[in-house]
């Protein structure tokens, strides 16, 4: 018996010809970056010194050190929304009329004795007076800002009184709170 | 004068030999069957065709891959964007043809997807941010480079600016590695992402972060 072995490696060679798929595969790598804000003032306490009979025009300049990954607003919100005499019930005090604020020292009837002080606040180019942040409310102070990781210079200036208008006599204060709210990129 | 035709196939050319020896038992005990009950007088010539082919093939695997187009996942810790940790790959390519293996970046960095599109601005300080239509955000990136790199079979494969390591975004998304024309192999593919740590004074916008980076194993034929 003659038995005829034909191996059909060309036929084989054909299969082997055709041309595989491309093959893709994927690497993910990822992420997360929490938002983070802080404002670290230079000092928590600002004191203007003897303010005099009308109050002293003088400004106080404090660093701001600020750093926030992401956008930003920051807002103002006041305790007594002006410098006020903490010897003088809030019973005693009212507006004069010419102010927003409610200054005048009501048992003086000639007009001439007031109890608390305005003060402007400034950061950059935007300023707030004591008729913004009246009490309770929240006054924006700059908004949309970019990520930040600076030093922020804010500015007190007091609002001296004009005319015959008298300070009456005791410590004169006010508690600001600056609030950063992120706002996203 | 009879004929039988025997086929066999694999899924892989290491495979190819051992179809064939499979194939010729069965083809040996079928020709005696033939010989015993077709004819029983005088020479017979009996032509036995053997075939078999090897189904052309590209792989990767490893690292919970099956092959199929899936996804590698790795996170990295950003929160110290001084000091971040590499991300290993230990995969392994097996591919029957010549083949060009290609990694691919989309955005050739870690980009911070939180971003509006547009506010990312890698033409003028690499990754800063602006707001659309501010200012530069100072002291803030809102993307991460990283150096790819990767290892086929003890070879390191060339970067697009020839050099071992790939930079983003210098090279530019889309840009990544290839290789030249390998032949068929089975080996081991080591890819290592080396994320480039922040400057002290440069902290890393919040937000989420992301690169996507295809292997590509292209065959080439023979």
């Amino acid at each position: 018996m003659k038995t005829k072995l034909m191996l059909a490696a060309g036929a084989a060679l054909a299969a082997l010809s055709l041309s595989a798929p491309a093959q893709a595969e994927t690497i993910n790598v990822s992420g997360y970056v929490n938002q983070y804000c802080a404002l670290t003032p230079g000092t928590t306490n600002i004191a203007f010194g003897n303010l005099g009979a009308q109050g002293v025009a003088s400004t106080f300049n404090v660093n701001y050190s600020l750093y926030c990954n992401v956008g930003f607003d920051t807002s103002v919100s006041s305790l007594n929304g002006r410098l006020l005499n903490g010897n003088v019930s809030s019973g005693n005090i009212a507006a004069d009329g010419s102010s927003a604020t409610a200054n005048r020292y009501t048992p003086d009837t000639t007009g001439t004795f007031y109890a608390a002080l305005d003060y402007t606040l400034t950061s950059g180019s935007s300023t707030l007076s004591s008729a913004d942040f009246t009490p309770g409310t929240i006054a924006p102070l700059t908004t949309s800002n970019a990520p930040t990781n600076l030093s922020v210079p804010v500015s007190f200036n007091i609002v001296p009184l004009t005319g015959t208008q008298q300070l009456t006599a005791g410590p004169y204060n006010d508690t600001l709170t600056i609030t950063i709210t992120p706002t996203g990129l | 004068m009879g004929g039988w035709r025997v086929t066999g196939g694999a899924n892989a050319a290491l495979a190819l030999a051992a179809a064939f020896t499979l194939c010729v038992a069965p083809l040996d005990a079928r020709a005696g069957e033939g010989h015993e009950s077709g004819h029983g007088h005088g020479d017979q010539d009996q032509d036995l065709v053997l075939e078999g082919h090897v189904t052309p093939h590209c792989a990767l695997s490893g690292e919970g891959l099956s092959g199929a187009g899936g996804t590698i996942h790795r996170t990295i810790d950003l929160s110290n964007p001084h000091a971040l940790a590499d991300v290993q790959l230990n995969l392994h390519v097996a591919c029957t043809q010549h083949f060009v293996i290609g990694l691919i970046p989309q955005y050739a960095r870690m980009q911070n997807l939180s971003v509006v599109n547009g506010a990312l601005q890698p033409a003028v300080v690499g990754d800063g941010y602006s707001a659309p239509g501010g200012a530069m955000a100072q002291g803030f990136v809102g993307a991460l480079k990283y150096r790819l790199s990767a290892v086929l079979n003890g070879a390191q494969l060339p970067s697009n600016a020839s050099a071992l390591s790939y930079q983003s975004p210098g090279d530019g998304p889309g840009a990544g590695i290839f290789s030249t024309p390998l032949p068929p192999m089975s080996g081991a593919l080591s890819v290592t992402i080396d994320p480039v740590e922040l400057p002290a004074a440069v902290g890393l916008l919040a937000g989420f972060y992301e690169e996507n980076i295809t292997i590509q194993l292209t065959p080439q034929g023979y």
